[in-house]
């Protein structure tokens, strides 16, 4: 298993916002779905290293990693997109996208001060790789654009490009559609299910059920940080619980 | 072609140029001993800005008592040689490492810890070194201060404005380089980036307490160096140059050149230096002024001179330089 939580729980001053929660992630587009309040923001925050669990674990292909932190995760190949964008808005598309392969690139404070020809000939081509990563999300027109001059739209994609330069084996993409209008949702749809068909892991926060149940081949629901249901996207659609769960957040 | 030289001086090259150009012909409107000393003052303080700036500018934390580290680096070179027969050269890497030792023993738990809490531990570090320099008497001389014995290189003394006027402008010209370099590099935009959203920035892998306390490690290093440099050319060494309003007063060079550029710390340097020179006469207004200027530059050029004349020399404002 790449992912795995062990009765992974959060509670925030004596509620639980997860209760014990169990699932793993092995490849392909995997859902959350829930009401507001359901807890899927604090699974992810769980899974990136944001929040430390109550109780639980998480593992990486079968290793603990629930003491370590966000840089540490990330470096296993773990990355994330903010539902509330964080972009570096100081700087341009093509410089948010490097940051993205930091990690990779060496850090030395000596080395960078004299900027040694490694240092050069890195810098050059993590800006050939995050040229070709823009124009793979679709801003190739964006490359020297200040980040804090785009459309909204062009920054959720920034994100994705920026997490994707960092390699990933698991991307979490907290609400990729939030937002978008129809056509740019369809565009980030396209667009996952081909980080997706490249080998990467992908777990999904979604509210529009539609792209959901276009995407996903599991869907995992949450309703007050407790599974009710998980299945296919046609077992979900056939749930009396999730059904419940919706028209009744719906209805009130 | 406008804008093209104004993206040629962001990217720095250009600027790199200027300034030594600037280095090189100052000398000719020099006059006298005390022109001279006015451009070391300048180019020292400029010294200390670029470094500052790395911490203020691009990784987003603030010093108050980087005029401690400036004073560690100048009692190092006044202080071990007349004191402890150190060889004066050796002085100014001792003094450095002190310095840089000092900051990282402050730095490593400090910056776990995300807000300003750096700016408040500068502030309590400066105070402490200011007392014990002015307390640790038979050592530094006390308030009154301690002089510094000239380097001897081959039998040749060091000494003379001139000479340290070259000594401290290629020091400075080299400070510029080094950190124009390093806003190039993976580091430096990961500094800019963790400035920008830190939770981001730990997303991309960075370790960023380590980043954040390395970057502070090199700018106390950096004002150490000019506090050495400053020792030998004035070859007389106070308390008051690790004094709370000096810190102070080189955070404002800092924003008022313009924050995250190097050239705009050189240039908020210069002004700062210069501008009390010029209103000899109004001394005790000094500080009073520096406040003025502070706040104007707050409210009405908020990103400083530098970033603010750039951004009108080409749209897309410097991404660094």
């Amino acid at each position: 298993m790449l992912l795995e939580t062990r009765d992974l729980s959060r509670g925030f001053g004596g509620v639980l916002a997860l209760q014990p929660f169990s699932f793993s992630i092995e490849r392909g587009i995997t859902a959350v779905i829930g009401p507001n309040g359901a807890g899927k923001t604090t699974l992810f925050n769980l899974l990136s290293g944001i929040y430390q669990p109550s109780s639980g674990q998480v593992l990486w292909r079968g290793a603990d990693i629930t003491e370590l932190d966000v840089a540490g995760r990330a470096r296993l190949g773990i990355q994330r997109t903010f539902q509330n964008l964080q972009i570096f808005f100081g700087m341009t598309a093509i410089e948010n996208v490097m940051v993205g392969a930091t990690q990779h690139l060496h850090l030395g404070l000596l080395a960078s001060l004299l900027s040694l020809p490694t240092i050069r000939r890195e810098t050059s081509r993590a800006r050939e790789e995050a040229a070709l990563l823009l124009r793979r999300v679709g801003l190739g027109r964006y490359l020297d654009a200040r980040a804090d001059a785009m459309p909204y739209g062009a920054l959720k994609r920034l994100e994705i490009a920026r997490s994707l330069a960092a390699k990933p084996e698991l991307l979490l993409l907290d609400e990729p559609a939030a937002g978008l209008n129809p056509s740019e949702t369809e565009e980030i749809g396209a667009l996952i299910r081909a980080i997706a068909a490249d080998g990467t892991a992908a777990l999904l926060v979604e509210h529009d059920m539609r792209l959901v149940m276009a995407l996903a081949e599991r869907i995992i629901v949450l309703d007050q940080g407790r599974e009710i249901a998980r299945g296919s996207a046609e077992e979900i659609r056939a749930n009396p619980a999730v059904i419940e769960a919706y028209l009744g957040a719906e209805a009130a | 072609m406008k804008r093209r030289l104004g993206a040629q001086f962001a990217s720095g090259n250009g600027g790199l140029v200027l300034l030594i150009a600037l280095a090189l012909l100052l000398p000719l409107v020099l006059r006298n001993n005390y022109d001279y000393d006015i451009a070391i003052k300048i180019a020292l303080n400029a010294i200390v800005a670029v470094g500052l700036n790395l911490l203020i500018g691009y990784a987003g934390q603030i010093s108050l008592g980087h005029a401690a580290f400036f004073a560690i680096g100048a009692y190092a070179s006044a202080v071990l040689p007349s004191r402890y027969g150190v060889p004066g050269l050796l002085a100014l890497p001792l003094g450095a490492l002190a310095a840089g030792f000092l900051a990282w023993l402050v730095a490593r738990p400090i910056l776990r810890l995300s807000g300003h809490y750096l700016a408040m531990a500068t502030l309590g570090l400066g105070i402490i070194v200011s007392i014990v320099l002015n307390r640790e008497v038979e050592v530094t001389g006390g308030p009154d201060g301690i002089s510094v014995r000239t380097i001897r290189l081959f039998g040749l003394a060091l000494r003379g404005q001139p000479l340290w006027y070259g000594i401290v402008a290629a020091v400075l010209i080299l400070v510029v380089a080094l950190s124009l370099n390093l806003m190039r590099s993976a580091f430096g935009r990961g500094l800019r980036a963790l400035a920008d959203s830190e939770i981001a920035a730990a997303t991309a892998g960075l370790d960023t307490a380590l980043m954040k306390a390395r970057i502070f490690v090199l700018s106390a290093v950096i004002a150490a160096v000019a506090g050495s440099l400053f020792a030998q050319a004035e070859r007389y060494v106070t308390p008051d140059e690790a004094g709370f309003l000096r810190s102070v007063e080189l955070v404002t060079m800092v924003v008022v050149g313009g924050m995250s550029s190097t050239f705009g710390a050189v240039l908020g340097a210069a002004i700062l230096t210069l501008l009390p020179q010029l209103l000899s006469g109004f001394e005790d207004w000094h500080d009073l002024l520096f406040g003025l200027i502070l706040v104007g530059t707050m409210i009405f050029l908020p990103r400083g001179i530098v970033p603010s004349l750039a951004e009108r020399f080409r749209r897309e404002p410097a991404p660094s330089g």
